[in-house]
């Protein structure tokens, strides 16, 4: 179903949610947990846990995640809160934002890239920050 | 104090041994109760609802889906809300049931175990419309041309001829095929569409818009008219369920 083998993924029978083939989904599809999409989607799509877009899945919509695998076609813009990967068959025409991103050879992006700092460096850089306030007070 | 609720058709020829094999059993377990027979009731939630309010408990329904969605309804009306945390169901199925699947009774000689046994689960009914279902609502193979809005907040249409089912408590059989396992605890309905591949969805709330003639039925018996709107209701129910039947 999904070629990708990243195994932050592994977990994918876990999915509360599936679209499967053959359904089209239209409206602001906002779920809890592990999100897969192989069908049609339109609207937006927003998730607090993984999302999955599969091959052959069609998507319009403005995503966003915590982590994504995709696969598939998605015109729209994406946010991803930690990391996003594209298959070699993902076909993105939209801008993206993420904090750390795998692109497998083949795979097609149209947009911008957004690379957004994640928590963890946050936190170092907040840590250098008062480091070096507290050595400028002395 | 125990209460058998045997359906009409059981007067026919064909049930009197499978009929005396299980009051036999009864017997022998020492499980006997007060007996009534629906094919002898001009008001059948009146007779059943009499009985709960003169201190039947526990409420053996024999017979099949069908007998079982009429009891269901009897019992769920608010002529008796007030006694409905006292009292168990239990069912000896005369024929292979989806309701009898779904609480791990294959069959009635397993069911005479299984109410001597007597391993209770308190579940969720579910709402489609102002009709209660405990196991599951379908359409089968409907041609696509069918809409459901989830939760008011998206729709879903079906590309293939598809089955639908809205689960509250899945048959075993069922349950082998869904990917998730559903706990009917959990005040969510799990839309569960199969045509080319599977999709399921958790939520709160499903109406199913029109369609070509298509009804909805409930547990394997009533059948309900589009459009419908299907939810888990604010009641529980006492159920006696086989030793592998698990909610958690």
């Amino acid at each position: 179903m999904f070629g990708n083998k990243d195994k932050s993924f592994e977990n994918i029978k876990d999915a509360e949610t599936i679209i499967g083939p053959s359904i089209k989904v239209k409206g602001n599809f906002h779920g809890k947990g592990n999100i897969i999409v192989e069908g049609s989607l339109e609207g937006s799509i927003k998730t607090d846990s993984s999302l999955l877009i599969g091959e052959k899945a069609k998507v319009k919509a403005n995503i966003k995640a915590k982590e994504s695998l995709i696969n598939g076609l998605v015109e729209g813009n994406i946010n991803i809160e930690k990391s996003l990967s594209l298959g070699k068959t993902a076909i993105i025409n939209g801008d993206i934002v993420c904090a750390e991103i795998s692109i497998e050879k083949g795979a097609k992006i149209n947009g911008a890239f957004t690379m957004q700092t994640s928590d963890q460096e946050k936190e170092t850089k907040k840590e250098v920050k008062n480091l070096e306030e507290k050595n400028n007070s002395k | 104090m125990h209460l058998y609720i045997y359906d009409d058709f059981l007067a026919k020829n064909k049930y009197n041994k499978v009929i005396n094999k299980i009051e036999t059993r009864i017997t022998d377990l020492g499980l006997n109760g007060k007996i009534i027979r629906l094919n002898n009731l001009k008001n059948i939630d009146k007779a059943i609802q009499e009985e709960i309010k003169r201190g039947a408990k526990t409420l053996i329904i024999v017979g099949n889906d069908n007998t079982f969605n009429k009891v269901l309804k009897s019992v769920l009306d608010k002529e008796v809300s007030y006694f409905l945390k006292n009292i168990f169901l239990s069912f000896i199925p005369v024929e292979k049931t989806q309701i009898g699947l779904s609480l791990g009774i294959n069959n009635y000689e397993e069911a005479c175990n299984i109410l001597l046994a007597r391993r209770t689960e308190s579940i969720k009914v579910a709402t489609a419309n102002n009709s209660f279902f405990l196991s599951q609502a379908t359409i089968l193979n409907v041609n696509g041309n069918i809409t459901i809005d989830i939760e008011d907040s998206y729709q879903i249409e079906l590309e293939e001829k598809s089955s639908i089912h809205a689960i509250n408590m899945p048959s075993y059989d069922l349950a082998k095929n869904i990917p998730k396992k559903i706990n009917p605890k959990n005040n969510y309905l799990y839309i569960y569409i199969n045509n080319k591949g599977q999709s399921f969805i958790p939520t709160k709330k499903i109406t199913i818009k029109e369609s070509d003639k298509n009804f909805l039925k409930l547990d394997n018996s009533t059948e309900i008219k589009l459009p419908c709107t299907l939810e888990i209701s604010n009641k529980n129910i006492n159920l006696i369920v086989g030793k592998n039947r698990v909610f958690s």
